[in-house]
């Protein structure tokens, strides 16, 4: 049939509208990041300093990641396996409120604590390497918590109950069972959390530490080096791309993670009164370490130098951008992760690693990148100067590929609950790859989706480095004026726009953890 | 409605073969089966000819158009083949009458919501339409399944492991209802069942496959009545094996002679004897080791000179610790080793 | 300010994101969200055309927004920052080279200056007013840029464990007496980098280089933190002396924070080396950009920054020292009495940055 024979397609040649989608997407968020490892090449960097900076940046780095990582981990999944498999009082609160430090960015933590420790008023003085990592686990644990969560709560029961039924202990059920089967959403969160940690310049700049991001800059404004500290960036980049690809490889082996369909409300063990207040105060203090503490200080300074007026403007600027940057980014990162998750080459799923190193540098790096690309199109003649527009696109195109691996996750997360035989079904049913992807994948995903949205959001809310150097004119949000501020060492004044990060943040972040709590009634909604 | 012809079809997962050179026919409007043990790659098959998996040599044609083959294959959405998968994949998001017009997107309104509701009607879900599926039970799940392949006219339908994962009563309506439904329809049907009674009761033609190859394609009486081999005797229901020599074209058992006229005497042959076809009377030749009731039949463990055998005997037939055994020649067959 | 006014800011904002939507195809999506802004605006249009200035500036203080509304009142101009990094603001400034919409380029320091220069990103600009109202030592030789404050490099001291002509000079911090008893900022900061770069305009590079390692011999802890940070180490009993800008030491003796004048309490400051070479200065300036598309309105902004009026009004709101010595600093300033500054070419902060940096990195001062 002649009809028949058009349609057929060699099976090399199978491009569809998502692959293609996908492509594109995936050369957007890279590109930057690719930028800046091309021009690190070709570029002479010409400074002699530049193999100790890198070494001592490099064991920085590696040391801050294992430490803080460490500590993130397990603080994310302690806490996480307490309020989904325990009951004690205060559970359904601790449930989100853990989520809430995910607001605060660790460079306003890392000012507060300064504060707080100057003034005598942390238990604990932070200060210095061990200073640093804390405050990257308190601040980042939420990230391994709402995996590690999803992941306990997606827990078959059965696997847990023939556990108990098999004369296990709790704490026997949590390292032999619950653990395991959650190692590859916890991997997801602690990846996210370490990437975060490789990318921090405030908080270790701040404490006098040397990483490879404080090298970064010090290789660029100390030693006039742009051309190192594209260098240094490099090879951030890439080790980032290897630690992806390790932990997507893992994850790969263990494939059990899907489990059964069938949901069953969790029997959670009734702790007695001591591990019960021993629980609840783990939990209260992760809080106060997090979140509350910190927030109380910015008060504090705010209260002694409240100035509405100043901080309407970059409020409304804020909200904007974040919301306009998190569904661009959000809309690149679905067509993403929908292409990786039907591929099933290692080259099918690449796109996950080049879209997903730029959330190890610091967002100043892509802006660089992403300047001097503006920079070769300009000299090509095909764009004129950073006007207003060409200036937000830059900067929502960085938002994009600083963080489209924070949102590839949740939404990749999202997909690996559709079963393959959907996809076929939907395809015995006539559908083509473009009525699959809007009628079955995005609804499917559309709670991991909203999810990824909040998550973005928030990213971008605090981002500063490449909202400072993309932006247009008179155009401040509410980070680059609390970095106006600190940065001329005001901290009464940068109190206020920095609580107004963290507020205006609090409420996607509760929505987010209240939309987990309903997602654990099953697939269905 | 179009045949489906599998002509030396041959598929590798890695180094394992799964599919060796398997042809065979589903006539235009014939409800075929596909029978065979976990493994035997009766699932494969379906995939290929839903072109979900390429073929590497071979080829797959529907309605006499030639749709896969090595380096072509048609894409899926463009075959106009109906599956119906063994966890039956209804959209969790749509309700059952949205899942049903879901592959009617290419039809006016109205005239897919008519399409919508006759089809649920078939089905005996019309009051359902609204519902989703995690609401549905299962066999009101597979039938919303059968009906959202059914709708869109297809060509032909495959249907994987249709009745596995119901209860006994639920599966024996199912399969009534399903094989009216699939009557009405006219459609060319496929399905895999490793289940010899599924198979038996509702196909008008069987593919009997072991191991990636096909054993017999024939009608199920014929194969019921003439298997073509050991493994092809053993698909269909339990056998007694025995191997024995043939002298005067049969084979002596203890429990009787089986013909072999097609054998040469002295040769050495494998005898099936299919459990239910042996009757059981008190007397004497054997002895009743265990009796279990097993439904309508009692399977009975039986043994003479050494050789224990299975037997389905009418439930509460009397029997001693001794019976005569009487082998119908219609159950038993010989093979060369 | 308020919501009507962040309306009409957003309408002017969107028209102008709009205009440049035939520059890239990426433009329409931001076209699109452009207009979304826009439609919060009820009515609001109407900024007069073309009638702006654009500034890059590193400085980030209040009282800048000050200045630029004088400037609006006295000349109609409305002036437009975009904030950053100096380093930063270069790179995109190098980015956009001819197409670049920044006009003056301002920076707190004379080394980012330099850089700025050295990029070919200034152009030269002299005019009598400048030449009258700017010392030579307080502006580039050739024009390419001005200072309009200053600011001086200080040695605070604890009082109960230091007498003031103890740290009476630079090179007293690097004697055995304060042994594990200074505290400073990191090496990567622009200020430490221009203080060294000046010794070694004054005193060579060996000079430098040993005066770099005696006080790193003396650190009571590794550098971390920022100016105000080195202040309340001292006066924490961390150590007994270290070196910020004047203007954070006033900043936080003016604090609305009790906390931070009790800090101010415990802590003495002076002007070092009055005896000999004088006391480092660093300027706060700007220049006219290569490429600047508003030259005329840059040049008459420059010349508004060391205008009576701007000079006088940039005293009381900030802890700067003016550019021009006949201007009266801020009271508490004026207490602080006269001071010796060092008289070395502005450029030279500029030309020994790199072996600045390569001091500190040999002497482990990170």
């Amino acid at each position: 049939m002649s009809l028949a024979a058009t349609h057929t397609r060699r099976n090399a040649l199978r491009l569809d509208g998502v692959a293609i989608a996908a492509a594109v997407a995936t050369l957007i968020c890279a590109a930057p990041a690719m930028a800046v490892i091309a021009l690190a090449l070709t570029r002479d960097a010409g400074a002699e300093f530049g193999a100790a900076l890198i070494r001592d940046g490099a064991i920085g780095t590696f040391t801050l990641v294992l430490a803080g990582g460490a500590g993130a981990i397990a603080f994310g999944a302690a806490s996480a396996w307490l309020v989904t498999l325990c009951q004690f009082p205060g559970r359904g609160l601790f449930e989100w409120l853990l989520v809430v430090p995910l607001a605060a960015p660790s460079y306003i933590l890392a000012y507060a604590y300064a504060g707080i420790t100057w003034a005598g008023a942390s238990p604990v003085p932070v200060q210095g390497f061990w200073g640093v990592a804390f405050i990257y686990a308190v601040g980042l644990y939420p990230y391994v918590y709402l995996a590690a969560r999803a992941a306990f709560a997606s827990q078959s029961a059965c696997a847990l109950e023939a556990a108990r039924m098999l004369g296990a202990s709790p704490l026997r059920v949590f390292w032999r069972v619950a653990l395991p089967l959650a190692r590859p959403g916890i991997a997801a969160g602690a990846a996210l959390a370490c990437m975060e940690i490789a990318a921090d310049y405030g908080a270790a700049q701040h404490f006098g530490l040397s990483t490879l991001s404080t090298a970064v800059f010090r290789a660029w404004y100390a030693h006039g080096a742009p051309a190192l500290a594209l260098q240094i960036s490099a090879v951030l980049l890439v080790a980032a791309m290897l630690f992806l690809f390790v932990e997507r490889s893992a994850r790969g082996r263990a494939s059990y993670a899907g489990g059964s369909s069938r949901w069953r409300p969790l029997p959670r063990y009734q702790l007695n009164a001591l591990a019960g207040g021993f629980a609840a105060s783990f939990c209260a203090t992760l809080i106060t370490f997090g979140a509350l503490l910190p927030l109380l200080w910015l008060a504090r300074l705010a209260l002694l130098h409240a100035d509405v007026q100043d901080i309407v403007r970059p409020f409304v600027t804020s909200m904007v951008l974040s919301g306009s940057g998190a569904v661009l980014t959000l809309a690149l990162a679905a067509a993403i992760a929908v292409a990786a998750r039907r591929a099933t080459t290692v080259l099918g799923k690449s796109p996950l690693f080049a879209a997903g190193m730029g959330y190890a540098a610091p967002g100043a790096v892509i802006a660089l990148g992403a300047l001097s690309l503006f920079g070769l199109a300009r000299e090509a003649g095909w764009v004129g100067g950073l006007g207003a527009g060409l200036s937000l696109a830059a900067l929502f195109w960085t938002y994009a590929a600083r963080f489209a691996s924070a949102g590839v996750g949740p939404i990749d997360a999202g997909l690996s609950r559709l079963s393959k035989d959907l996809d076929a079904s939907a395809r015995t049913l006539g559908a083509g790859p473009w009525r699959r992807f809007v009628k079955i994948d995005l609804p499917i995903a559309a709670p991991s989706l909203a999810a990824a949205a909040l998550i973005l959001f928030v990213e971008i809310l605090k981002e500063l480095p490449a909202t400072l150097i993309l932006r247009p004119f008179n155009f401040d949000t509410l980070a680059v004026k609390a970095y106006s501020y600190a940065s001329d060492e005001r901290l009464l004044e940068a109190a206020a726009p920095a609580l107004l990060i963290f507020l205006a943040g609090l409420a996607p972040i509760i929505i987010l953890a209240r939309g987990i709590e309903r997602g654990r009634a099953g697939i269905a909604s | 409605m179009s045949s489906v012809e599998v002509n030396k079809v041959r598929r590798t997962y890695g180094k394992t073969l799964v599919l060796d050179d398997v042809s065979f026919t589903a006539p235009q409007g014939q409800v075929v089966a596909l029978l065979g043990p976990s493994g035997s790659g009766k699932s494969t098959i379906l995939r290929l000819i839903a072109g979900l998996e390429a073929v590497e040599s071979g080829d797959i044609r529907i309605g006499g158009e030639r749709v896969s083959a090595p380096g072509v294959t048609q894409p899926t959405e463009l075959r106009r083949v109906g599956m119906v998968f063994q966890d039956y994949s209804l959209f969790p998001h749509l309700t059952a009458g949205a899942n049903v017009a879901f592959g009617l997107d290419k039809v006016g309104r109205a005239e897919r919501d008519a399409t919508t509701l006759k089809w649920l009607d078939r089905v005996g879900l019309k009051r359902r339409a609204g519902a989703y599926p995690h609401e549905l039970s299962g066999g009101e799940q597979q039938r919303v399944a059968l009906a959202r392949a059914l709708a869109p006219k297809p060509r032909a339908i495959l249907l994987d492991e249709p009745f596995s994962g119901l209860d006994a009563v639920l599966r024996a309506e199912l399969r009534d209802t399903t094989l009216a439904t699939l009557a009405e329809a006219k459609t060319t049907t496929l399905f895999v069942t490793h289940d010899a009674e599924d198979a038996l009761q509702a196909a008008d033609r069987l593919v009997i496959l072991k191991a990636g190859r096909v054993l017999q394609e024939a009608a199920p009486r014929d194969a019921y009545d003439h298997p073509a081999s050991l493994d092809a005797a053993a698909a269909l229901g339990p056998v007694n094996i025995y191997q024995g020599i043939v002298a005067n074209g049969a084979v002596e058992t203890p429990f009787g002679a089986v013909s072999a006229t097609h054998l040469a005497a002295g040769a050495k042959a494998n005898v099936a004897v299919r459990a239910e076809t042996l009757s059981l009377a008190p007397g004497t030749g054997a002895r009743v080791l265990a009796v279990r009731p097993h439904g309508a039949h009692d399977l009975v463990r039986i043994e003479a000179q050494g050789i224990i055998w299975r037997a389905l005997a009418p439930a509460r037939t009397t029997l001693g610790d001794s019976v005569s055994v009487t082998l119908q020649p219609a159950g038993a067959f010989a093979f060369a080793v | 300010m308020g919501v009507r006014c962040n309306c009409e800011w957003f309408a002017s904002f969107a028209r102008e994101a709009t205009l440049s939507l035939h520059l890239s195809r990426r433009g329409l999506v931001l076209g699109a969200s452009a207009t979304a802004l826009a439609a919060c605006s009820p009515g609001g249009a109407g900024v007069e055309e073309e009638n702006f200035l654009n500034v890059y500036t590193a400085r980030h203080y209040d009282a800048d927004r000050a200045l630029y509304a004088g400037f609006q009142e006295a000349t109609g101009v409305e002036v437009r920052a975009l904030t950053g990094s100096a380093e930063q603001l270069l790179e995109r400034l190098r980015a956009e080279g001819e197409a670049s919409e920044a006009d003056i380029f301002v920076s707190a320091d004379a080394g980012n200056l330099w850089k700025v220069k050295e990029a070919g990103l200034f152009q030269n600009v002299t005019t009598p007013t400048l030449r009258e109202k700017v010392p030579d030592h307080l502006r580039d030789p050739d024009g390419a840029f001005w200072g309009f404050t200053k600011r001086a490099r200080i040695i605070v001291y604890r009082k109960d464990a230091v007498r003031p002509e103890e740290v009476a000079t630079m090179d007293a911090l690097g004697a055995a007496r304060f042994r594990n008893q200074i505290v400073m900022r990191s090496s990567s900061n622009t200020y430490q980098l221009s203080t060294l770069a000046a010794r070694i305009e004054r005193l060579g590079v060996e000079n430098a280089k040993a005066w770099a390692a005696a006080v790193r011999g003396n650190f009571a802890r590794d550098p971390q933190g920022s100016d105000s940070d080195q202040i309340k180490a001292v006066a924490a009993g961390e150590a007994q002396a270290s070196v910020c800008n004047h203007y954070y030491y006033f900043r936080m003796l003016r604090s609305e924070d009790a906390a931070e004048r009790d800090v101010i309490g415990k802590v003495g400051f002076v002007f070092p080396d009055q005896a000999g070479a004088g006391t480092h200065v660093n300027i706060s300036g700007g220049g006219v950009t290569a490429h600047a598309k508003r030259r005329e309105r840059a040049v008459q902004f420059l010349e508004y920054l060391v205008s009576d009026a701007a000079q006088t009004m940039l005293a009381p709101l900030n802890t700067e020292f003016p550019i021009r010595p006949e201007i009266a600093p801020a009271p508490d300033l004026a207490a602080a009495g006269p001071f010796k500054e060092e008289n070395i070419p502005l450029d030279a902060l500029g030309r020994h940055q790199a072996d600045a940096a390569r001091i500190f990195e040999e002497v482990g001062w990170s």
